[in-house]
């Protein structure tokens, strides 16, 4: 019941998402356009752009990550859906899920296109058996972005400096989680071994996806 | 040695000089908050409407 | 009363912290390695744990005002984590003099300057919130949830000496590890940590009660515009 709940929740976002595709035009260009600026900064082929390519990375995809978590229920302020919304039967915390489902499936996919971009530009030598290792690193970095987001999006959906709040609570908190991913990217990318950021990232993850789930409900209720 | 001296008195000097900004901060907003209190105070006693 | 348990707080931690300076600058003699800088960590190490105690127990009365919904949980729980703050920055201050000699850099992005660098980012934010909130019982489930989420970042600092290998000194402190600090050296932590304790305790109290003022200013405000 609560995952079909929050699964309508999620289906609907996804497809308001993709007859506007608004969010994900802004987020891919936006992730791509970093991408190209830093190539022109820095040499792409030198050698010490490969210790930052996961920093890069992870930067861009927070970036472009923030223009679609802004997005995730401040869209519902117009025509008081957010009101409907919270009124419904539906639990805030399958409300608060299904926006975090759609949220990870958008960013996910920016991200996933955004990749190729970077090891095209930046000359990394690219094996298949990267392939799995990095999908994972990426599922469980932008989980993270996605829960840390998505909560605080609907804590400053309604206050006034909204734009400026958000930012500045969101990003350090995500700091952990980046660092984390950064630095399994960096490796990855580099054919180094991982290191312990695996543990840390899941258990990161899990963590504030209790903290969040569990909280999402004084947040926008009371 | 004398350089180790010179930033140790400038690491106490910076803890207590943020001690002492903090300080000043609360004792401003003391102020503000008493003023705004007796105003307030006052315009309940004699609404002036 | 209240006026008097301050002064005498005051009194007695100004007492500590003077007979303590004389005993850190008289009594111990300069480190082997480090020459005199060392003892910053007299007021590095009383100023970190005060603080992460601080954010530790804001978090607590934070809790405290979402099940009670007592509003004075969270007058308390706000001037807790604000003294808290201002003691992180003293330790994030000291601590980065003391680096520029030891290290020979301002700062370092190891786990543990990075992550309590984070925690004082977030709990700022907790600050600016609540000022970004108008209505008292909003703020104070807001603040409650960033203060909850923050502390895990507080916890992740706190263990990070231990959970990685890091550029920050391994735990000295006897309480942690056993000791490796000579005899002599431990004991002015403990009393510069008490004395600064009490320092903290007046400032809140202090920010207690200008968090009544407000609220009692908010009351009255209300009742000048119903009339």
């Amino acid at each position: 019941m609560f995952l079909r709940q929050a699964w309508t929740i999620a289906a609907k976002d996804l497809h308001s998402e993709l007859r506007t595709k608004e969010a994900w035009n802004a987020s891919l260009a936006f992730s791509v356009v970093i991408l190209l600026l830093f190539s022109f900064a820095f040499d792409p082929s030198s050698e010490q752009v490969r210790e930052f390519s996961g920093g890069l990375l992870w930067m861009t995809y927070a970036f472009a990550g923030a223009l679609v978590l802004n997005r995730s229920f401040a869209r519902e302020v117009q025509n008081d859906c957010l009101d409907a919304l919270i009124a419904s039967p539906v639990p805030s915390a399958a409300l608060f899920t299904g926006k975090a489902l759609a949220n990870f499936a958008m960013l996910f996919a920016v991200e996933l296109v955004s990749l190729p971009v970077l090891v095209l530009f930046y000359n990394i030598p690219w094996s298949a058996s990267m392939f799995g290792p990095m999908l994972l690193v990426m599922t469980l970095g932008t989980w993270a972005l996605t829960v840390i987001g998505t909560l605080f999006s609907a804590l400053t959906v309604n206050l006034r400096l909204r734009e400026l709040m958000l930012p500045t609570l969101v990003y350090p908190m995500m700091i952990p989680a980046l660092i984390a991913a950064m630095t399994l990217t960096t490796q990855l990318l580099a054919g180094d071994p991982i290191g312990t950021g695996l543990r840390f990232l899941t258990a990161f993850d899990i963590i504030f996806t209790l903290l969040a789930v569990v909280f999402v409900d004084t947040v926008l209720v009371g | 040695m004398n350089r180790n001296v010179e930033y140790m008195l400038l690491g106490l000097a910076a803890a207590w000089l943020i001690m002492f900004l903090y300080v000043v901060l609360i004792t401003l907003r003391e102020r503000k908050l008493r003023k705004e209190l007796d105003r307030v105070r006052r315009m309940v006693e004699h609404p002036n409407k | 009363m209240r006026e008097k348990i301050i002064i005498g707080l005051a009194l007695f931690a100004g007492a500590l912290l003077a007979w303590n300076m004389n005993t850190i600058f008289t009594a111990l003699p300069d480190e082997l390695n480090q020459g005199a800088i060392y003892r910053i960590i007299y007021f590095h190490v009383p100023a970190n744990i005060l603080g992460m105690l601080g954010f530790g127990a804001g978090m607590l009365l934070s809790v405290g005002y979402l099940t009670t919904k007592d509003l004075r949980y969270d007058a308390l729980a706000a001037s807790v984590t604000e003294v808290a703050l201002v003691f992180a920055s003293i330790g994030l201050a000291t601590g980065s003099i003391w680096a520029r000699i030891i290290w020979g850099v301002w700062w370092a992005w190891d786990v543990r300057l990075t992550s309590w660098l984070v925690c004082w980012l977030i709990f700022g934010g907790y600050l600016m919130l609540r000022r970004a909130v108008e209505e008292p019982n909003q703020r104070a489930r807001f603040a409650a949830v960033v203060s909850v989420l923050g502390t895990v970042n507080a916890y992740i600092s706190y263990k990070s000496i231990e959970w990685w290998n890091t550029q920050h000194p391994q735990p000295v402190l006897s309480l942690r590890n056993g000791g490796g600090m000579a005899p002599g050296m431990e004991a002015p932590i403990y009393w510069n940590l008490l004395a600064l304790a009490c320092f903290a305790a007046i400032l809140v109290m202090v920010r207690v009660r200008q968090e009544a003022f407000a609220r009692e200013i908010d009351t009255l405000r209300r009742m000048v515009h119903a009339q």
